[in-house]
């Protein structure tokens, strides 16, 4: 999905988006229906990740959770993270991307229009989420390695 | 913002007068009415439950409201610490989520 996308369904549900010069090391910030993204961030990719884990925010956090060394505020980052992870690189997404031909990481966040840490990430929640492998349709996702095979219909062999 | 205010103000956004209000919320108009002047912490709890239930908002929801605090607030950030200015950059963030409530 890409950043423009992102924007519109944004606004959609209310969602106020701004674009500010920010120190470096803050990335995005989301409180009550405002998020604003830094803008030196230097790529579009980076900035799509950014803004899909703040909306993520939006749909699943409540509270106070500045404060990262709490555990329970740790939880709530690690849900919106997921959210950002289903929304951009979700099965059905990987599945369409080994479609078209993508076989390697950097391929995939090329298409996806992702970053790559943030790929790594993503594989790394599915793994905690399925196991190593996961059953959708007639594709089978293995995350390690990660691949995608397609399951015949006829004997249900790879 | 007081919370006899904020009622005030949605009851008005409904586009109800306060006695139709009253009546689709099952309680006379003029217990509406001095919840209203007298302010909510006068009020019989069951009342305020009745009148933010027709508002379709819960009473948490009302004190946020009154208070004018940020409920939820997040950041994505690089590291665990942060430093004086990064701070400051939230404070400014926070001010302009609470400027733009109030518009």
């Amino acid at each position: 999905m890409s950043y423009e996308k992102l924007l519109k369904k944004a606004s959609h549900h209310g969602v106020d988006i701004y674009e500010k010069p920010m120190k470096p090391r803050i990335k995005g910030l989301y409180a009550d229906s405002v998020i604003w993204i830094n803008k030196h961030i230097p790529t579009a990719a980076e900035k799509t990740c950014t803004l899909a884990e703040e909306l993520g925010h939006h749909y699943t956090s409540i509270g106070d959770i500045l404060d990262q060394s709490r555990i329970e505020n740790r939880k709530q980052e690690c849900r919106a993270r997921a959210w950002a992870y289903q929304r951009l690189v979700g099965p059905e997404k990987l599945i369409a991307a080994f479609e078209c031909g993508v076989r390697n990481r950097y391929e995939l966040a090329e298409f996806l229009n992702v970053t790559e840490e943030f790929i790594g990430g993503a594989i790394k929640y599915f793994k905690q989420k399925h196991g190593l492998h996961y059953k959708l349709g007639n594709y089978c996702i293995t995350f390690e390695p990660l691949a995608v095979l397609k399951i015949s219909s006829k004997g249900g062999e790879f | 913002m007081k919370r006899a205010e904020v009622i005030r103000k949605l009851i008005d956004e409904t586009g109800l007068n306060t006695k139709t209000f009253a009546e689709k919320a099952g309680l006379p108009y003029t217990t509406l009415r001095s919840m209203l002047e007298r302010g909510m912490s006068k009020s019989a709890v069951e009342n305020v439950i009745k009148v933010c239930g027709e508002l379709g908002i819960t009473i948490e929801e009302m004190e946020q409201m009154a208070s004018g605090d940020i409920h939820t607030i997040a950041a994505h950030h690089d590291g665990e610490d942060w430093t004086e200015e990064e701070l400051e950059e939230i404070e400014q963030f926070k001010e302009f989520v609470r400027s733009k409530r109030q518009k």
